[in-house]
């Protein structure tokens, strides 16, 4: 099959799989983080389930209290997209219970008449495979009557399988570079220095003012980018290099840690924490006061709920640029001409870890309204927001089929409301869009355009 | 026979080892007789023309210096392309086109 190119079959993407890591490779993160591979693969999968169902409340609520009651087929887009019923939050489940039921006396004695499965290979590649075609977006979990988070059983069952030896071979790699070299790129510190001062340049040549940028140097806070913003998103990047000379924030990048994606999140908790703790120890280092995040919704989440109380524990302040540009605006310590972002009619839609759990849905409206002179919301704003259906590590080649099929919901939200652009504040979404856009634009005959926030803040600024 | 990633050939007596997604694991083998296999091979590019080595010959100094690909903005600065017309030279563009036939790991994260 030609790479990437799967054809997309309505109610069945049983066949659409990531690369998977070599052993190798696995072994390699393993050593990080305290694991061995299992010598028994099949055995250890299926005891570490078990032990997990037993063990994980969360777990234990989307197996045994989910009624099947169907909400969250309606509040899924790999599901409203595909028609594959095993490609949603309920299907998914129902993989893992089989496998448990062949623990339970009734599958013990009536094995596959009450559904009961036993883990052999191919049953385990297929929990693999459908676990791995979930974004972790957690808008079934915004819908459940129980309240149960299906993305938190997918983060179990992709940790149980990485115990034993199974990962999406572009999430490790990421994982592994971000281990190695402080971000997700693997760039070298000079080319670091490069970019940056690329960035200054342009900002020169853009706003005609010299901007201050600190890299490895003593200073008041930590800017912590994902690392895309170094490589793909150099407009948010200017975003917010200006924006901070402009409010006189003394600031520095670090080449030891300049990520703030962490996809520990979407693998295995060990590499969050360790991803994590790189932050704190290069924080701690520089003697730094605040960590400030950019534009990354799951390195949002996994900075908030861990890295940031780790941070704060340490006396070291965190927050989002957000907050700062707010803080900003309603201060007047800066000078915003929406006209710079012309008569474009703009929606912004919400990156899933802000909305769901991430407590930063209005800063960016805030934002919007100040910077751009036709704002529009997406049918499905804030915590309905649609997923830009490259969440959750599925970013890949050769799962793009099913990512143009996903990022339809979002699309069509736009296209609802009239928007010519689309604001996402989050360097996986703007991935996902370059990469989908031009085919949804196609199919649908528009000429949509994409965006992060700090570039229209950069464009709106007055300096 | 059309090019299976991941695989190894060889060109012009230098071995050319491909990954899943046809990029060289072997950046330090890569010389321009390489390159217009990979052109050719992977992009379908038939011969590489002025402006086609003007954005490789680009993207192969700037990553035996930074060892990275280098950002695209700074290559449609350097190049005076613009990304326009760097697709229309690589069809896939310019991290998963144009760095591939220059040779460079393939670009890993949120890109």
């Amino acid at each position: 099959m030609e790479h990437g190119k799967a054809e997309l079959v309505l109610g069945d993407t049983s066949h659409i799989k990531p690369h998977w890591a070599s052993p190798s490779q696995i072994q390699k993160l393993h050593e990080r983080v305290g694991l061995k591979l299992p010598e028994d693969q099949k055995a250890h999968f299926y005891r570490r389930l078990l032990e997990e169902a037993a063990r994980n409340r969360n777990v234990a609520m989307a197996l045994d209290v989910c009624v099947h009651c169907g909400a969250c087929l309606d509040a899924c887009h790999t599901y409203q997209t595909t028609r594959d019923i095993y490609n949603s939050p309920v299907g998914r489940a129902e993989l893992v219970r089989r496998l448990v039921k062949s623990n339970r006396m009734s599958g013990k004695l009536l094995g596959r008449l009450v559904g009961a499965e036993r883990p052999t290979d191919e049953y385990i590649e297929r929990i693999a495979t459908y676990y791995y075609q979930c974004n972790e977006c957690r808008r079934c979990g915004e819908v459940c009557p129980f309240g149960i988070d299906q993305a938190d059983l997918t983060r179990t069952v992709r940790m149980v399988l990485y115990e034993s030896g199974i990962a999406a071979k572009y999430i490790a790699t990421v994982i592994d570079n971000v281990e190695r070299t402080g971000n997700n790129l693997g760039l070298p510190p000079k080319a670091i220095a490069k970019t940056l001062e690329f960035a200054k340049d342009s900002i020169r040549e853009e706003k005609g003012i010299d901007v201050k940028v600190k890299l490895d140097e003593p200073a008041h806070a930590l800017l912590l980018p994902p690392s895309a913003d170094l490589f793909t998103n150099i407009d948010t990047l200017k975003g917010y290099i200006l924006f901070l000379n402009i409010v006189g924030v003394d600031f520095t990048f670090s080449t030891k840690m300049i990520e703030l994606a962490n996809f520990g999140l979407f693998m295995d908790e060990r590499h969050m924490k360790y991803i994590g703790d790189m932050v704190v120890k290069t924080a701690t280092e520089l003697g730094v006061k605040a960590v400030i995040a950019g534009e990354c919704g799951h390195g949002w989440r996994a900075f908030k709920n861990y890295t940031a109380v780790e941070l704060e524990k340490r006396g070291i302040a965190t927050l989002h640029i957000f907050h700062l540009v707010v803080e900003a605006i309603k201060s007047g310590a800066i000078k915003l001409d929406p006209e710079r972002n012309g008569d474009v009619v703009y929606t912004f839609q919400d990156s899933c870890n802000y909305a769901r759990g991430g407590d930063l849905t209005e800063e960016p409206r805030f934002i919007m309204r100040h910077v751009v002179k036709n704002f529009v919301e997406s049918p499905n704003n804030r915590e309905k927001t649609w997923c830009c259906g490259g969440g959750g590590g599925l970013l890949t080649d050769e799962l793009l089929r099913l990512r143009i099929e996903y990022a339809k919901k979002w699309y069509e939200d736009a296209i609802a409301v009239g928007a010519g652009h689309v604001v996402r504040a989050c360097a996986i979404c703007k991935a996902q869009l370059n990469h989908t856009i031009p085919h949804l634009n196609k199919a649908y005959n528009r000429q949509i355009t994409y965006s992060g926030l700090m570039d229209l803040v950069y464009r709106a600024l007055v300096p | 026979m059309p090019v299976q990633c991941p695989g190894e050939y060889e060109v012009g007596g230098k071995k050319v080892i491909l990954d899943e997604d046809c990029f060289m694991q072997n950046p330090e083998d890569w010389d321009e007789a390489v390159a217009e296999w990979l052109a050719k091979e992977l992009e379908g590019i038939e011969k590489m023309s002025e402006d086609h080595w003007k954005v490789v010959k680009y993207l192969r100094e700037y990553f035996d210096t930074y060892g990275a690909c280098p950002p695209i903005k700074m290559v449609e600065k350097e190049t005076g392309m613009t990304l326009e017309r760097i697709y229309e030279l690589f069809p896939s563009g310019p991290a998963h086109g144009a760095c591939k036939v220059a040779g460079a790991p393939k670009p890993t994260g949120c890109v």
